[in-house]
């Protein structure tokens, strides 16, 4: 009975006694806290991780205009809208192998407000144009100020402007080979 | 102070008594508005800095360091933010009492600090029922931590009023009897009093002087964390039960006023500490006259900082008990040890004598006990330390 009694106060002097020293040692490490943004010990580009999922950017000159990210996308943040255009090779950002394009957007927005950053967009893009950069500051007092509109008023003219001259082109083309049609028919036929 | 006032009386032509007994009580009230303008208000805020640093770094944290050099000024920065605050009172609640309570909680923190010595020479009252008084006019918070729970008419409010009075009225009774054995053995209830019984060597301290009284330090520190309603002893107030028990209610500068009042009381609990054991003030006898005062402040305050520490350290430390471990440690522990203490201390004080060989080979004894310990515990922590394989930041500026 006694000895349960003190057997309980030497049990909480010796445990208060080694949860002090443990409190103690902490107070004496290096606290991990990072002091964002101005006390960092390295620029916050090299602070965050390979991987990290910051805003969406889009590499226009490679993006193939598929379409694939705005049907992913489940919250409908992405808007695209393309045209035709002379087809060219593209390299991928994946794994550089050439890939045909032949549409090029003329208006690709997207709601980085709306965005959650699941990846869906991400990994179906067969050429690694749509991508998370690092970047994260998106305070801003203006709702707008996040709604990304990635082809500027210049690209959106030359585009178009490149549009018509494929079209016209094409159009040539088939005006070419409409008027071309017949008479290779009948050198063919007078080959034959 | 006093030359002044006597200068004023003879320019002023008083001579009544009664005239001159209201011109210095008059003049004491402004002294103690002083000490509260110049010494309690920033000591608390202050507290409130540094107790946040401190736990930051406990927890790997850096804390408060934005606002002035080290975000020394950040108590400054939440003061204001209080006082801009709209002061809501509860449509239902009782407003007299909710206005007052808080000024009643500041009071009883403040009235201690009419007899807590700074210096040989500097205390504002040196009465003769000194620790009486203060254990006495603690008792204010007590008053006002019901009633604003009561007033406020919300139940966790009521329920963290009621804990908290439930804890004071239990714990007043360990820490009065360990007060009263250090009473018993200085033989007198002056705070002056009490610190001139003792030495500035650590073994002329009321702490080392009797094993009696080497325990009754612990038990006045355990129940004055517990009547400041400090971790371990936070029921009134706990988060995770109460929302914020008794303050549940309050807002801007009331809710300021309590926590004022929690963290002057951290010094209150460690300046009585000092006092009663530490030896408060003393210093040695070749310290120079003139500067005597400022070293008798520094060393009194310095002592007093140092407990203020541990109190913190432990908050950040232990884990809240339940309430009916708050009672069990308080009546099957406490009181009966406190006891033990005050019988013993009696016949020590009676059967050993003071000067003697064997009064000093003990209390050189205990000194080395609380060596060991301190020892034992430095080998600790770099034991933790090293196990951890952390890096070691000594430099408290981050």
């Amino acid at each position: 009975m006694i000895a349960e009694y003190l057997g309980h106060i030497k049990r909480s002097t010796t445990t208060i006694f080694e949860g002090m020293a443990v409190t103690f040692s902490h107070m004496l490490r290096q606290p991990i806290t990072t002091q964002y943004p101005d006390r960092t010990s390295r620029p916050m580009l090299d602070l965050i991780p390979e991987r990290y999922r910051g805003f969406l950017w889009v590499d226009l000159d490679i993006c193939i205009s598929c379409l694939l990210c705005e049907r992913y996308c489940p919250i409908d943040c992405i808007k695209i809208e393309d045209v035709r255009i002379d087809r060219i090779l593209v390299e991928s950002r994946l794994d550089g192998k050439p890939t045909p394009k032949v549409k090029d957007p003329v208006r690709f927005d997207i709601n980085l407000y709306k965005c959650m950053y699941c990846a869906l967009c991400v990994e179906p893009c067969p050429t690694g144009a749509i991508f998370f950069t690092k970047e994260f500051e998106g305070a801003s007092p203006d709702l707008t100020d996040m709604h990304l509109r990635l082809v500027d008023e210049q690209r959106r003219v030359d585009v178009l402007a490149a549009a018509a001259a494929a079209e016209r082109k094409a159009q040539a083309a088939k005006e070419a080979k409409a008027k071309k049609g017949p008479e290779a028919a009948t050198s063919e036929a007078t080959d034959a | 102070m006093q030359q002044y006032l006597d200068s004023l009386i003879a320019r002023w032509g008083i001579q009544t008594d009664w005239q001159v007994a209201l011109l210095y009580a008059a003049g004491m009230l402004v002294f103690a508005s002083l000490i509260l303008l110049l010494w309690v208000a920033p000591l608390a805020g202050f507290t409130s800095f540094i107790e946040r640093r401190i736990a930051a770094r406990i927890q790997s944290r850096v804390g408060p360091n934005r606002v002035g050099p080290q975000g020394i000024l950040q108590w400054i920065a939440d003061g204001l933010k209080c006082l801009l605050k709209e002061d809501l009172i509860p449509r239902d609640a009782d407003p007299i009492l909710f206005k007052i309570a808080p000024y009643l909680v500041f009071m009883g923190m403040f009235g201690t600090f009419a007899v807590l010595p700074f210096a040989e020479k500097l205390i504002v009252a040196d009465l003769n029922v000194g620790l009486f008084y203060l254990v006495a006019v603690t008792a204010f918070i007590a008053v006002g931590i019901i009633m604003a729970g009561w007033a406020s008419n919300n139940k966790w409010a009521l329920l963290g009023g009621m804990r908290s009075a439930n804890q004071i009225v239990s714990y007043e009774i360990p820490s009065g009897m360990a007060l009263l054995a250090v009473v018993l053995a200085s033989g007198t209830m002056s705070t002056q009093g009490i610190i001139r019984e003792q030495g500035w060597l650590p073994w002329d301290w009321n702490l080392f002087r009797t094993p009696f009284l080497f325990i009754a330090f612990f038990i006045y520190f355990i129940a004055a964390l517990a009547e400041s309603n400090r971790t371990p002893f936070d029921l009134p107030e706990g988060e995770s039960e109460l929302v914020a028990g008794y303050n549940t209610e309050y807002s801007g500068m009331r809710f300021a006023f309590f926590f004022l009042a929690e963290w002057a009381e951290l010094y209150v609990i460690a300046a009585v500490a000092t006092l009663a054991f530490l030896g408060g003030w003393q210093v040695p006898s070749f310290v120079p006259e003139g500067g005597r005062t400022l070293v008798q402040v520094l060393c009194f305050v310095c002592k007093s900082f140092f407990w203020m520490f541990v109190i913190i350290w432990i908050r950040w430390t232990l884990p809240r008990v339940r309430v009916d471990q708050m009672m069990e440690l308080c009546w099957k522990y406490l009181v009966p040890m406190g006891f033990v203490v005050l019988v013993g201390t009696a016949v020590w004080e009676t059967f050993v004598p003071r000067q003697g060989a064997a009064a000093l080979a003990v209390r050189l004894a205990l000194f080395l006990i609380a060596v060991a310990a301190g020892v034992r515990f430095m080998l600790r922590v770099r034991y933790n330390l090293r196990e951890s394989g952390a890096q070691v930041r000594l430099n408290p500026i981050v």
